[in-house]
């Protein structure tokens, strides 16, 4: 048990620069309620898949690959009730030390923009947002770099589309 | 409303978890990888537990020569196929951990997913066919424990409702796992690949 101990904090140790990009993808892809769910099935996903991890990719791409991976075939959790509270309790956690931001509004409309997309537009776009070149996604996704970038450019007219509507909904 | 200003939010500290959100993730990190290391060692220790209770039981009545094999190996029959499905559950859940599909692109993934429900719906089928291998041995060792007069008709019909009720529940949770859980996931995972192509 010690040993599974040492590991977990090891792990968590590794982790942690990525917990803002496992954050991210947990937000564009569940709805506020289930965020906290998704995110624990997002570091349990890295942590099953750690063993894989060969150094020859960076940390990143990996963490990336197991959280898109996990992400897209994710399904709502059945014991709602309970994770419902929890997943507020966890929101609430969260929110008081996102602060107040003047971003944090339009962050909101953003990933309410991003969650109503098709999971594999939320996918491009989150890797997109966060600085991942074209030849890494289409590498990630299977796709060719020309395919991405052209569904890039789509996805980000109608994230802005999308974003405007939410402001005017205001 | 332009992309970039969209860009900028995304890149602001507001997106970000700050270090008190940073140690709440880290505990629930912490909490969660406890609480599966715990259901990993129940998901192993309590079905080999009473597994090796019940062989523990046999091997004992056995040696102390309560048990006439040639006549009561209906009972031993049940106990090597209940030990053979135990062993294929443990071998079948450590190849799902082992399987290799985090270094391969998503969408490789979401076939190799979908091959694997695939393959879990006609394992579905074939355990509904294979029924009578559990059935058989099943009447088999009730029949022959009445019939060596270790049990009466009544404790007969008791055993074979229990075992019934056993196996009903069984058929009825693979039922609805192939319903609620197997059809749902082809569906969505179908839909996924569907988007590939678009």
């Amino acid at each position: 048990m010690g040993a599974g101990r040492q590991g977990d904090e090891a792990f968590a140790a590794w982790l942690a620069p990525h917990l803002g990009a496992l954050r991210r993808v947990a937000r564009g892809f569940a709805e506020a309620a289930d965020q906290h769910d998704l995110m624990q099935e997002l570091m349990l996903a890295v942590w099953r898949a750690r063993p894989r991890f060969r150094a020859e990719s960076a940390d990143a791409t990996f963490v990336y690959r197991v959280a898109h991976n996990t992400a897209l075939t994710w399904k709502r959790g059945e014991n709602r009730r309970r994770r419902r509270r929890e997943a507020i309790e966890a929101e609430m956690a969260l929110r008081l030390t996102a602060g107040h931001a003047p971003e944090t509004s339009l962050l909101d409309r953003l990933y309410d923009a991003i969650r109503s997309l098709p999971p594999l537009d939320r996918s491009l776009i989150l890797l997109s947002l966060d600085g991942q070149p074209y030849a890494q996604i289409a590498r990630l996704h299977g796709l060719s770099e020309t395919n991405v970038g052209a569904r890039l450019s789509r996805v980000r007219r109608r994230l802005t589309d999308l974003v405007e509507e939410r402001d005017d909904g205001l | 409303m332009d992309f970039e200003r969209l860009e900028q939010a995304w890149r602001s500290q507001a997106n970000t978890p700050d270090q008190q959100a940073q140690a709440y993730l880290m505990e629930q990190l912490m909490h969660a990888l406890k609480a599966r290391r715990r259901g990993e060692i129940l998901f192993l220790a309590i079905p080999v537990a009473a597994m090796t209770l019940f062989t523990a039981i046999a091997v004992r009545s056995m040696l102390s020569g309560q048990t006439d094999l040639g006549r009561e190996w209906g009972a031993l029959a049940m106990l090597v196929v209940c030990w053979a499905v135990l062993a294929a559950v443990m071998i079948a859940a450590l190849m799902a951990k082992r399987a290799p599909r985090d270094g391969s692109p998503v969408r490789q993934t979401l076939e190799t997913m979908l091959a694997a429900n695939r393959r879990a719906r006609v394992n579905f089928r074939i355990f509904w066919m294979s029924l009578p291998v559990f059935l058989v041995p099943m009447l088999v060792a009730v029949f022959q424990l009445n019939e060596v007069g270790k049990t009466t008709d009544r404790n007969m019909g008791q055993m074979l409702l229990v075992f019934g009720v056993a196996l009903g529940t069984s058929v009825g949770w693979n039922a609805l796992r192939f319903f609620k859980v197997l059809k749902p996931e082809q569906r969505r995972l179908e839909g996924l690949l569907k988007e590939y192509d678009q």
